[in-house]
């Protein structure tokens, strides 16, 4: 019987799209994938080395960059630095820079909202601060922006009532609340 | 039209066209060292040769239609069963393979298939026809650089076969035909329209010439010329050269009448006629020298068998020097026969030596193009590759120690940063205006009014509740109006304004216009 005869040409060709065929599926679709990667890796570095070079032209100024940022952090650090420990030194410092004489100091339970947690993990606490002193309007005033915006302590004036004791004289009674960070009490 | 003798060369120009139109064949006597069927020994030398006749000639051609003739190739007939045309070249080749001195591979073998059927056994008879593939690709190359180019390269015995199946009607008959050339005598038998049998002998041309020179002492451009005026038996030609003459050409009729006998007798065949064709039929006396033979199968021109319009034509000088068409009965079917069933040695050498290199020159463009194709991927990964591997090394430099060192605490010290202004914002800084209000409140309204007795601010709500008093009632209404007017506080209703023994004491609650209370408000524990 006659065997058919195939010729050499086909032979090749049909071994060489064999192999084309594997090397497309076993070799090309998975190094396209890498060389996507390693060229994202690349372009990552070579960003990175751009910015290691440019950072050493500037070491100094971003020695000094990190030291003010460092000052920064310190001093929003102790920002929450009044709690309900120290609360009562804070009121005495808020009246004495004035020259006034605290009439009565009330300060509340320790509340924790562990629905709000700081970037540590602490849950928001507050406690109700009362302050009654007898001042003029303007020690008043100033009183009440020492809480606000100068004290280290994060207080929230809810009430502020006025009477007067005198023609220059008056009773003022602010009642507050303190929010800070953490219990100190449980510790 | 370029033929060979063992001594000569000639040369005859034709004309190619719908009809092959002939001009005066000429003869060159060939250099020394070429005689004696030495022409190919050095092909440079023989094509320079034909070169330099052909321009001395004025043939202005350069194009070379090469007649190879049995010194210079094999020809074999074999019986065969009916098969299909394809097939035949590969019977062709076992064939050849008994008659070849050397391996079949270095042979051009091509097939002429008669498609004559021997009654008795059902067979088909064809010839092979057999070249060396060297000698074919050095006469090429040996023209070529001489500034000739061969167009065809055939065995003349093909245009006979050709010739003669086109042109002489054999229905029903069988009929010897026999070409007197210069240079080859050719028989073929047909019958019933169809080849039987063929077979090429040597002339007795050039060994006649050799006898006239060598006893007249003329030279064989003399002895040529007495032949063309006189004929073989003429006058100018003494009786001892005749008688010689005549026994040569008895030999050669014997041997044809012997071969054609062969073949009637083994094909079973009876002969009706012989006609003749070639450039020694035209020589004068022709019919008459050939009668003084005495064979007993009679002799017929071929002028009375073909029609006149299937011989080829002929030029004004080869109708001066007395030539007949049926001189180049087997030329013209060389020149004029259908080029898909041609026996041309040239085109097939270069469907073999085109063949190769085309499919090799195509495989490989398509392994270069694959090779590319993987090739180009695979570097670029490797490439990236060792561009990252260098990238890591790089960002592990120690002069990068310092500033990685710096910039890393940046990013924690900023992430430190986030996570405080994070925190700040839930707490109350910034949101509490209680400060804010007091001091609006002392500008607007302590001002206009005898005294301000007590308020009360609500951080929660937004709101002011206020007392005071004035001296008359147009003194609140300038509060009033100037708490609207500036626009930081409104007044609400209600309000009250209490006429007292020596003032008006008001009682109005403000609220704080845009107030937005933090959210947290008014939470906390509760103090004690």
């Amino acid at each position: 019987m006659n065997k058919p005869k195939i010729s050499g040409v086909f032979l090749y060709l049909l071994g060489l799209g064999v192999v084309l065929l594997l090397f497309y599926y076993l070799a090309l679709s998975p190094m396209t994938a890498q060389t996507q990667k390693l060229t994202l890796e690349h372009n990552q570095i070579t960003a990175q080395l751009a910015q290691y070079d440019g950072s050493l032209q500037r070491t100094a100024e971003l020695k000094s960059k990190i030291s003010a940022m460092q000052t920064e952090i310190n001093n929003r650090g102790s920002s929450t630095g009044v709690t309900i420990k120290n609360v009562a030194e804070d009121m005495e410092a808020a009246c004495s820079q004035l020259e006034l004489v605290p009439e009565n100091v009330q300060i509340g339970e320790e509340t924790a909202d562990k629905s709000k947690l700081s970037s540590t993990g602490q849950p928001l606490c507050s406690a109700s601060v009362i302050l009654q002193v007898n001042c003029t309007d303007k020690q008043l005033q100033e009183l009440l922006g020492y809480f606000e915006s100068k004290s280290k302590g994060a207080y929230y004036v809810n009430q502020v009532v006025r009477a007067n004791v005198s023609e220059d004289q008056h009773s003022a009674q602010i009642t507050m609340t303190l929010y800070y960070f953490g219990s100190v009490l449980a510790k | 039209m370029l033929q060979t003798t063992p001594n000569s060369l000639v040369l005859t120009p034709v004309t190619s066209g719908r009809k092959a139109v002939f001009g005066l064949p000429k003869r060159f006597e060939l250099p020394q060292e070429m005689r004696g069927g030495n022409a190919f020994a050095d092909l440079h030398l023989f094509a320079n040769f034909v070169k330099e006749k052909i321009t001395a000639e004025h043939f202005h051609t350069n194009k070379i239609l090469f007649c190879l003739e049995d010194d210079n190739l094999i020809c074999k007939e074999y019986l065969h069963l009916p098969n299909k045309t394809k097939n035949l070249l590969a019977f062709a080749r076992l064939e050849a393979e008994s008659v070849l001195p050397d391996s079949v591979n270095d042979y051009l073998i091509l097939n002429y298939e008669y498609g004559h059927i021997n009654e008795m056994t059902g067979k088909l008879k064809s010839a092979l026809f057999a070249v060396k593939i060297k000698l074919i690709s050095e006469l090429k190359k040996a023209f070529s650089q001489a500034g000739l180019t061969i167009v065809k390269i055939s065995p003349p015995i093909f245009g006979m076969l050709s010739a003669a199946k086109k042109a002489i009607e054999s229905r029903g008959q069988t009929i010897a035909v026999l070409d007197l050339g210069f240079e080859k005598t050719r028989l073929l038998v047909l019958h019933d329209g169809l080849p039987v049998f063929q077979r090429t002998f040597e002339a007795i041309y050039e060994d006649v010439i050799e006898i006239i020179t060598l006893e007249k002492s003329v030279s064989v451009p003399e002895a040529a010329a007495m032949i063309q005026r006189d004929g073989l038996n003429g006058s100018t030609l003494s009786p001892d050269i005749a008688q010689k003459i005549t026994t040569l050409m008895d030999v050669s009729a014997n041997e044809l009448v012997r071969n054609i006998r062969m073949v009637l007798s083994s094909e079973r065949l009876e002969l009706n006629r012989m006609i003749f064709c070639g450039a020694m039929t035209a020589l004068p006396n022709f019919n008459e020298f050939w009668d003084q033979l005495g064979l007993d199968i009679p002799l017929e021109s071929i002028r009375l068998h073909a029609p006149a319009d299937s011989l080829p034509q002929l030029g004004g000088d080869a109708i001066k020097a007395r030539l007949y068409p049926a001189s180049f009965f087997t030329a013209g079917g060389m020149v004029t026969a259908k080029k898909s069933s041609q026996i041309n040695f040239l085109s097939a050498a270069k469907a073999i030596s085109g063949f190769r290199p085309a499919n090799i020159a195509a495989l490989a463009l398509i392994t270069m193009l694959s090779l590319v194709f993987m090739a180009i991927p695979t570097m670029t990964y490797y490439n990236k590759s060792i561009q990252v591997q260098q990238d890591r090394t790089a960002l592990t430099d120690s002069r990068y120690n310092e500033v990685k060192q710096l910039l890393q605490q940046q990013a924690k010290q900023s992430a430190a940063l986030a996570s405080l202004e994070g925190d700040r914002k839930i707490l109350p800084f910034g949101k509490s205006k209680t400060q804010e209000a007091a001091a609006q409140l002392w500008d607007q309204v302590s001002p206009k009014v005898l005294s301000v007795d007590t308020y009360t601010i609500d951080n929660v709500a937004g709101s002011i509740a206020l007392s005071f008093h004035v001296t008359h009632y147009a003194d609140f209404l300038t509060v009033k109006e100037t708490i609207e007017t500036n626009g930081y506080f409104t007044l609400a209703a209600p309000f009250t304004v209490t006429k007292s023994d020596k003032a008006y004491a008001c009682s109005v609650t403000l609220k704080t216009v845009n107030f937005e209370a933090w959210a947290s408000a008014g939470k906390g524990g509760a103090a004690k």
